[in-house]
């Protein structure tokens, strides 16, 4: 198999694209592409100060990898969630990346900052592992974010990612969702502006970015995702891509182009009024957001008011 | 095809050899044959292993096989994963041979293979 654009020999072939690419060519292929959608979606100013949320996992750390390529002013954020040995690992990880590259990386202890950990927020709360992570996540990162000043927040979202959750979003009819799912989600309501550069790269692409740059992942996944429904999605969308490549891309950016508007004028009739949360002020459809309802759940369940409208409000992709 | 590593043990040393031809076919009865007539005898079946990934784990293939011959084999979605020798990433038509190490390393978030 030969590199498109040298002949020399590849390293790996993207079938969606019809192409093979050596080591050299493939990382201009994966910077390209961030810039592509950098550029088509007015993802960032040049003198942006970001956030990127680090997982340890490899779609953060190659984000925060080629943003620093591409000379941007890209600070890390590791959030430690309390999973055992998985969360020691994927923070050692980070910090590993951060120190080679000569980056600043923020730490965040669930636990000693905010009095819980996902565990047992999501006993507490009785709600799925991956529920309670992503809450939490997002408002942490929000808040951080907004501590810090940093005017961008970037995710490692990568075109599998968002493919999955559209097709999870479309087999439910998940009108609300489906209105905001988009690469970026601008400065409003007091949350901090959200991209994800990676919406044009698939996870194979990622891992092989990572694995040719050196950089040390965990490959290890988080125990609590098992039986999660989205690694399922991704599972049979990957059967359809090997039997007909390019669809995953289709799918999403078809959307992007031709069904996100209808979705958003239908959301935006039906718009619940957002008030700020009676605990910390971040902006909610309830009295108080879903965020200190779940910490109230988790650290002091007897105060919690039970069946709060606010429990899901509208969530912010 | 599986390489058989012999060693034969006869006037007073160790001798390797790579079986091949119709050797290759030996069967465990056959190195006993030797085993009798020579002595004693060790014998490594050299095989292609693959690492697998959540759980972790190892199969062995005989080889040599072409990358995307191993994916169809062990029913992997080649959209699932990165095949890796030597920190080096492979394509689907290299060969693999035996006594190689490869892995195959799920890309799907949370996955495995």
């Amino acid at each position: 198999m030969k590199c498109r654009v040298c002949r020399g020999q590849a390293v790996i072939d993207i079938r969606r694209h019809n192409a093979a690419f050596c080591r050299e060519h493939f990382f201009e292929h994966v910077q390209s592409q961030v810039k592509r959608s950098i550029k088509t979606f007015g993802m960032l100013a040049p003198d942006d100060k970001i956030l990127v949320a680090v997982s340890g996992g490899k779609d953060s750390l190659a984000l925060w990898d080629i943003l620093l390529s591409l000379d941007y002013k890209a600070d890390g954020l590791y959030i430690g969630l309390g999973i055992g040995e998985y969360s020691n690992f994927s923070q050692e990880k980070a910090e590993v990346f951060a120190t080679s590259r000569g980056a600043h990386l923020h730490v965040v202890n669930m636990k000693d900052s905010y009095g819980y950990d996902i565990p047992q927020g999501a006993v507490s709360a009785r709600r799925a592992p991956c529920g309670t992570c992503g809450l939490s996540k997002r408002y942490v990162m929000n808040q951080q974010a907004c501590k810090a000043g940093y005017e961008v927040i970037a995710t490692g979202h990568n075109l599998d990612d968002e493919v999955a959750t559209l097709f999870g979003n479309v087999l439910h009819w998940n009108l609300d969702a489906l209105s905001r799912q988009r690469p970026v989600l601008p400065t409003e309501h007091g949350f901090v502006k959200k991209i994800k550069p990676l919406v044009r790269l698939g996870e194979r692409e990622m891992a092989a970015y990572c694995v040719l740059r050196g950089i040390d992942y965990i490959v290890e996944e988080c125990p609590m995702s098992e039986g999660n429904t989205g690694i399922r999605y991704k599972e049979a969308l990957n059967e359809i891509e090997n039997a007909s490549p390019g669809t995953k891309h289709q799918f999403f950016f078809g959307f992007l182009d031709r069904g996100l508007d209808h979705f958003s004028e239908q959301a935006g009739v039906s718009a619940p009024e957002l008030k700020s949360c009676s605990n910390c002020g971040a902006s909610t459809t309830g009295e108080i957001c879903a965020f200190c309802r779940l910490r109230q759940m988790a650290t002091d369940p007897e105060r919690v008011t039970v069946g709060s409208p606010s429990f899901r409000p509208r969530r912010r992709h | 095809m599986r390489l058989w590593q012999v060693c034969f043990q006869c006037a007073g040393g160790w001798y390797q050899v790579c079986l091949c031809g119709a050797d290759r076919q030996a069967s465990r009865e056959q190195i006993r044959w030797k085993a009798a007539v020579h002595g004693e005898v060790k014998a490594t079946i050299l095989y292609v292993k693959v690492c697998l990934r959540n759980p972790s784990r190892e199969v062995e293939l005989d080889g040599p096989m072409k990358v995307g011959e191993i994916l169809v084999a062990l029913h992997v979605n080649p959209e699932s994963v990165i095949v890796i020798r030597d920190d080096e990433l492979l394509t689907k038509e290299m060969a693999v041979a035996d006594a190689d190490s490869i892995e195959l390393r799920p890309v799907i978030s949370g996955g495995g293979v």
